[in-house]
């Protein structure tokens, strides 16, 4: 016993302060069916010259139409995952300029009623030092985010629209999209501005982000100076990850 | 040698080349799908910004008596915040922090966490080029409150293609005081935390 309690505390005695840390991959899009446990793993990696204590847990999040994310306790949120994850490691030491792989286990609930996709977080973070400082202080750390979405195999409902294609100023654009399915989707896709005569003047790409399940999704387009002033149309071509083309097309004077 | 016999010579070498493996190979890189945040600082010890003017009651009260301003008396290994994302979707950091832990004779009243303010590149003179420019495909904020919520500071769609700095450190963070703060000491955990959903 004494002897454990030496190693542990040698061990602990040689973990520095750092706060350096990276994960790859930064999500993970798994499909189970319900009571099927699905095993991945995520590689946690250090740039850092020392060994780095390391925390994993799990977390809710939710998402605004802006695509702001807010973090929540787990099991706060509607279409939660964040309890069927189960890490190998909760704790463990990142070796300098090295690596670790944590294990990841999500089991879905043997629950016929769950349908779509579900989602969480897994936060890695830097464990800070006590504090030492004197007066006020300001002890920093760093933390990355492992996104987790989880299908129910056989549930999926794809759907999606482009509500809205509007100019809010003479240089801004926004679209609204809504996904009416139960899965996550990705956009992808671009915004073609076209003169007069039909001719492709410029392209805005849209912006590799995610729409939650049965929400909405605003983004905004800000034109790029060497858009000159004058007539134009806006063309929408927005992919939707699970197949399909939202289109839609806007008249818009450029001041 | 005879002009005759020179091209089927020369096809037999090139089968034999390719025969015994030797001509044609390829060469296949995969690059991680990854994000990765650090704050820069060598040594061992705390990534830590401190205001210890416990000591320098003068310059605590040339603050209060002027803009209210104080600033770092000492930064420890925060020289600057980098980010790596080799990905094209949508990344963010974000920035959250613990309350205020108070130690001293009073209660800890007159300081509170929204007093703690980052200015991005105040007195570092750090510019980030980790957003390629205000626009489509990102943004940042030019400064922030420390608060227990968490808070995006900075986004970004694309890879960074390598490190690349978000423009402040420990040297532009200072704190609002009015005069009204018990004396003691004051700490908070901050935590920089990076995401790509």
């Amino acid at each position: 016993m004494y002897r454990v309690l030496l190693a542990l505390l040698t061990a602990m005695s040689t973990v520095a302060y750092a706060a350096d840390i990276g994960i790859s991959p930064p999500r993970h899009e798994l499909v189970a069916t319900a009571g099927e446990t699905v095993v991945t793993t995520v590689t946690v990696l250090t740039t850092a010259t020392l060994d780095q204590q390391v925390t994993g847990e799990t977390s809710d999040w939710t998402m605004d139409i802006a695509g702001g994310t807010a973090f929540l306790a787990t099991g706060s949120v509607q279409h939660s995952a964040a309890g069927w994850i189960e890490l190998d490691a909760a704790a463990f030491v990142l070796p300098a300029r090295g690596s670790r792989d944590v294990r990841l286990s999500v089991t879905v609930p043997p629950d016929p009623g769950l349908d779509g996709t579900y989602h969480a977080m897994v936060f890695f973070t830097v464990a800070p030092p006590p504090s030492e400082a004197r007066g006020v202080g300001v002890i920093t750390t760093t933390r990355v985010g492992l996104t987790v979405y989880v299908t129910v195999a056989g549930t999926e409902r794809a759907g999606s629209e482009l509500v809205d294609l509007y100019q809010t100023d003479g240089r801004e654009l926004r679209a609204v999209i809504l996904n009416t399915g139960n899965t996550v989707m990705r956009l992808s896709g671009e915004i073609q501005l076209r003169d007069e005569a039909g001719a492709v003047r410029h392209r805005l790409e849209v912006p590799d982000v995610p729409v939650m399940r049965e929400s909405e999704r605003e983004l905004t387009f800000t034109l790029p100076n060497e858009v000159e002033a004058g007539f134009y149309v806006a063309l929408a071509l927005i992919q939707d990850s699970r197949g399909g083309l939202l289109a839609g097309e806007l008249p818009l004077e450029v001041p | 040698m005879h002009r005759s016999l020179r091209s089927p010579l020369i096809a037999c070498l090139l089968l034999a080349g390719w025969a015994s493996g030797q001509g044609v190979h390829d060469v296949t890189v995969r690059i991680p799908d990854m994000i990765a945040i650090r704050i820069v600082g060598s040594g061992d010890g705390p990534r830590a910004v401190v205001f210890d003017y416990e000591d320098d009651v003068t310059a605590y009260v040339a603050a209060v008596l002027g803009d209210g301003r104080l600033f770092p008396t000492d930064v420890r290994r925060f020289s600057d915040v980098e980010v790596n994302s080799t990905r094209r979707g949508r990344w963010s950091v974000q920035v959250v922090a613990t309350p205020l832990a108070y130690a001293g004779p009073g209660s800890g009243d007159g300081l509170a966490l929204g007093d703690v303010r980052v200015v991005r590149g105040s007195r570092s003179g750090l510019a980030q080029d980790a957003i390629a420019s205000q626009g489509n495909a990102g943004w940042y904020w030019a400064d922030w409150q420390l608060s227990t919520t968490t808070q995006a500071i900075a986004s970004r769609t694309g890879a960074t293609r390598g490190w690349r700095s978000l423009g402040f450190n420990g040297l532009d963070y200072e704190v609002a005081v009015r005069g009204d703060e018990d004396p003691g000491s004051y700490t908070t955990t901050v935590t920089y935390l990076l995401t790509s959903p």
